[in-house]
């Protein structure tokens, strides 16, 4: 049951993304990539609690990581 | 931090000299300089206080579309075991900017933040909405931006209902859990909370409250208005009564 300010079509919208996200792992952290539509897969997101993790410039978002 | 640095240097010394010798002509430049950023440097660093950011939905039993930025509770839940397991990390400091999400997720988030040995510091920034609400208030102190808004309403149900007695009753229970927690874990009071919860003529497309910065702190939801700096001085001062407490038991054991 959702609880949240976002209307439902907001939530559920009736288009869908056809590029989603991938879980990885890279250099040993959780991280979410992303495949663009030039086939290439880059870093969105880095999953990890530790802060000093986000100033290692390789976890920089939009990094092209090799699959 | 200097001795882990050096340490790493050194052994990576066989695979560091032959670009030296490539750059050879720049043996002008100053030695002492260092880079903007090194990264064996920076990921050998490890933080003794951790940071969980619980940003866009927050994402339970159902998986959300894509184009929803969510955190999800498969992921946030282990790492909160980690926290409590790992000795090296002293406390936790939760930064939220959340539009709410799945209330059984959020609400799980909260308990796991709540039991938590660590000593616990949120801060919301942008919002913390809906089930942000009790995710916000698990800390051991909460502080929210001048800025922030956090919006108080009732449980909504989409879709086709059957049985609207019963579809009543249960709305009403997942409600009062939410009540119970944010009143357990805040100043605030269960009358003042279904008060706002139930305001009309604040919001155009609900019944509620929204609360920007200080009204949050105002009716008690929040202990205070800060930012980055403030919610760090805090966990420093809560690691200090951490610790004072701890030696004193420790005395006090001695002694007996």
């Amino acid at each position: 049951m959702l609880y949240t300010i976002y209307p439902f079509e907001s939530v559920f919208p009736q288009e869908f993304d056809e590029h989603p996200f991938i879980e990885m792992q890279v250099q040993g952290r959780l991280c979410l990539g992303r495949r663009g539509p030039d086939g290439i897969t880059r870093l969105e997101r880095l999953m990890s609690t530790d802060p000093v993790d986000y100033l290692d410039p390789r976890f920089t978002p939009r990094t092209v990581l090799s699959m | 931090m200097r001795r882990a640095y050096q340490g790493l240097r050194a052994e990576e010394t066989p695979s560091v000299e032959p670009s030296k010798k490539r750059r050879s002509n720049q043996d002008e430049l100053p030695t002492e300089a260092p880079s903007p950023i090194e990264p064996n440097k920076v990921t050998n660093t490890k933080s003794a206080i951790h940071t969980l950011v619980i940003i866009g939905q927050i994402e339970g039993h159902m998986v959300l579309p894509a184009q929803n930025k969510t955190t999800k509770y498969e992921h946030v839940i282990p790492q909160l075991v980690a926290i409590e397991e790992n000795r090296d990390i002293k406390g936790l400091l939760l930064v939220l900017n959340t539009v709410g999400g799945d209330v059984e997720a959020g609400l799980a988030l909260a308990e796991m933040i709540a039991s938590l040995s660590k000593p616990t510091v949120s801060l919301v920034l942008g919002g913390g909405h809906s089930i942000g609400g009790p995710v916000a208030v698990a800390a051991d102190y909460s502080f929210i931006a001048p800025t922030a808004t956090m919006t108080v309403h009732p449980i909504r149900m989409n879709g086709l209902v059957i049985g609207v007695p019963q579809t009543y009753e249960y709305l009403d229970k997942m409600q009062d859990r939410v009540v119970k927690f944010v009143t357990g874990h805040s100043r605030i009071t269960t009358d003042k909370y279904r008060e706002l919860m139930f305001r009309t003529g604040e919001l155009a497309r609900d019944i509620g409250t929204v609360l920007v910065g200080h009204d949050a702190v105002d009716v008690g939801l929040i202990h205070a208005v800060g930012g980055i700096e403030d919610a760090l001085a805090k966990m420093q001062e809560l690691l200090h009564e951490k610790r004072k407490a701890r030696r004193a038991h420790s005395t006090k054991k001695a002694a007996n």
